[in-house]
């Protein structure tokens, strides 16, 4: 599956291959600091990269926030799981 | 599983060692305390509510039956989601070849909820939607770590615990898993997630 859709451009010594490659550390503060600055500076020079790292972003953030926002556990679950234990319990 | 007046006093792992020991309150504490996340995490990997508090009942039974095998390698959190992944991949071992309910009808309209206008909800009911759906399509351990960084907010090296897995495998599925789901939530938008998120 070819995720590139966009003319392939070498900016800042990396490819967009190269900056793909390295979105999830990047997003995630995870590259060091000059890897962090070659991403930053294909991006700058790169439409193609720069729409697609923000579509990225946005996505797991979304997903984030979406979820984060799920109905609360029924309390019919608490229920449950202390006549679990209660049987666990009656077990040992 | 009321919380009690001292529970901000008693760290997770305080509650894993006196649960250990039989204390059964001990225990109720702390499931209650991570309830929400679990059961959060239990109805996307299990694919289904009815699924999901079998699958959650599974686990923390299993952490209070194993209680005195925690050692305190990691957190007690990480633990607990070792334990409850591991009963989420048994249900699915048993249920494998079942099709996953999609869930998200309710979490979608509370997202909208937040929106102002009407075609500001409307698109974010859409785009959540898309997401509950996205996710339902990927494979079990692409929604597992998902789930556990991007959404519950696990470091990386807590996820790769809980799943079982190193560090850089961890990464690495991590990675495909959130290309993955971007693809597919475009594919049912029609367009990224950021023009109606943002």
């Amino acid at each position: 599956m070819s995720t590139i859709t966009w003319p392939v451009k070498v900016v800042a010594g990396l490819s967009c291959q190269d900056v793909l490659d390295r979105l999830s550390d990047y997003l995630d503060g995870e590259l060091p600091g000059p890897a962090r600055e070659a991403v930053e500076g294909h991006v700058k020079g790169c439409d193609g990269c720069a729409r697609f790292g923000g579509e990225f972003k946005s996505t797991v953030r979304a997903l984030r926030d979406h979820l984060l926002r799920s109905p609360a556990p029924p309390a019919r679950l608490v229920a449950r799981l202390r006549e679990a234990l209660d049987r666990e319990l009656d077990q040992e | 599983m009321e919380p009690g007046i001292l529970e901000q006093d008693q760290s997770d792992e305080a509650l894993v060692r006196r649960s250990a020991a039989g204390d059964r309150s001990a225990f109720e504490r702390l499931a209650s305390r991570h309830a929400a996340a679990l059961y959060r995490f239990t109805v996307r990997v299990c694919g289904g509510e009815r699924e999901a508090e079998d699958a959650l009942q599974d686990g923390l039974l299993a952490a209070w039956r194993g209680a005195a095998t925690f050692r305190g390698e990691s957190a007690a959190r990480t633990w607990l989601y070792q334990v409850v992944v591991n009963a989420c991949r048994r249900r699915h071992r048993r249920r494998a070849g079942e099709p996953a309910e999609v869930e998200g009808e309710e979490a979608a309209a509370a997202v909208a909820a937040d929106e102002s206008g009407p075609e500001a909800r409307a698109a974010a009911r859409q785009a959540g939607r898309a997401l509950d759906a996205a996710l339902a399509e990927l494979a079990p351990d692409a929604r597992e770590v998902l789930m556990l960084r991007d959404v519950e907010g696990l470091s990386g090296e807590e996820t790769a615990a809980a799943l079982g897995l190193g560090l850089p495998a961890m990464k690495s599925r991590l990675h495909r898993a959130r290309l993955d789901l971007k693809a597919r939530v475009e594919a049912r938008l029609g367009h990224a997630i950021e023009e109606v998120v943002g």
